[in-house]
């Protein structure tokens, strides 16, 4: 699951629209467990699109985004680990 | 009775891994920021040549595709083509004297707009990049530098390039949502701050009493002839005071392939 994660990553990040890869992205934080490359993910985006003006501002937008996300995904599955 | 205590060697095993994984990836994201352009250098040529050969996948698979379209329907699409063609001719024959004209008289007056193209393919463009920017194939090698304007079609201004590696540069597209830019609207030339909406779409603000109609093009003061967009919707309240007007880059983002770097400047 972790292979098949990072190939469609591969795939989205490069030829799929930024907000596929996203949805791709954050599936991924919460169906696999610990998912620190989608970290590196976010952070590939940021090199291969971002620029000075970024998003709003925001130059690391999918940085910070999967950060956030992979943080909140560790806490959800967690609670759905003690809870099953 | 004892209780033997439960061993938590894997937990601490399994905590440290976590610790070491977080410290390694904190270690590559402050890489980014102390050193910006290793990445861009690093991954920009694979990034290339993977966009590079979708081009010549998509073309196959385009090629086979009207091989199996109906005869008629493509002798359809060709005659309604030819039709637009002839329409246009007209318009355009009247651009380039006018174009001629603007280039005799800047002579004249002694300002001749210097400006030295150079062609470069589009690898990438939004809704790919969710920044709005393009990745073209010309990079230093080619002359490019941070700051040339790009065009497309030889006069719709559409960005500056704000990243260059050896091959290859980023474009960032003036409609960067929250990117300011100061362009003049209509014929009047109004000055007004154009604020990127991402997509090609922009929006300015001007005091209502000053005329401003859907149509009217939007130019960068700038001495090269350019478009900049193109009125498509003004947005007025009973009791504002400040119309917002709408407009977009006219140009169609999906069928980008190939624009202009200005490397004059």
């Amino acid at each position: 699951m972790r292979i098949a994660f990072n190939i469609a990553l591969l795939v989205s990040v490069l030829f799929l629209p930024w907000w596929l890869f996203a949805i791709v992205l954050v599936a991924a934080f919460f169906v696999v467990g610990r998912f620190f490359e989608g970290v590196l993910w976010g952070l590939v985006a940021d090199v291969l699109y971002g620029s000075y003006w970024g998003f709003y501002g925001w130059t690391h937008a999918f940085l910070v985004g999967s950060v956030i996300v992979f943080a909140v995904a560790s806490v959800v599955r967690d609670r759905l680990a003690w809870q099953r | 009775m004892t209780y033997l205590r439960r061993s938590n060697v894997g937990e601490k095993k399994g905590r440290a891994v976590t610790i070491a994984i977080i410290l390694a990836i904190v270690a590559l994201v402050s890489i980014d920021f102390i050193f910006p352009s290793f990445y861009p250098r690093l991954l920009s040529p694979v990034a290339s040549t993977a966009w590079k050969s979708e081009d010549a996948v998509i073309g196959i698979f385009g090629r086979m595709a009207r091989i199996v379209s109906s005869k008629l329907a493509l002798v359809r699409e060709n005659a309604s083509l030819r039709d637009e063609v002839r329409s246009r001719e007209a318009d355009a024959f009247l651009l380039q004297t006018l174009r001629d004209e603007n280039e005799a008289l800047k002579t004249a007056l002694g300002r001749e707009s210097r400006s030295s193209g150079v062609l470069g393919v589009v690898l990438s463009r939004p809704p790919v990049s969710a920044y709005d920017t393009l990745t073209l194939d010309v990079g230093s090698d080619d002359g490019i530098a941070v700051g040339q304007r790009v065009y497309i079609n030889g006069s719709i201004l559409v960005g500056d390039i704000s990243e260059v590696t050896g091959a290859s540069s980023k474009t960032s597209l003036y409609s960067t949502p929250g990117r300011e830019t100061p362009v003049l609207i209509g014929d009047k030339k109004v000055a007004a701050q154009a604020v990127g909406r991402g997509g090609g779409n922009f929006i300015a603000r001007l005091p209502t009493d000053i005329e401003v109609a859907v149509g009217d093009i939007i130019v960068a003061p700038q001495l090269r002839v350019n478009i900049f967009g193109v009125v498509e919707h003004i947005s007025v309240g009973a009791t504002d005071s400040i119309q917002a007007i709408y407009f977009r880059a006219p140009f169609n983002m999906q069928e980008l392939r190939y624009v202009e770097v200005d490397a004059a400047r």
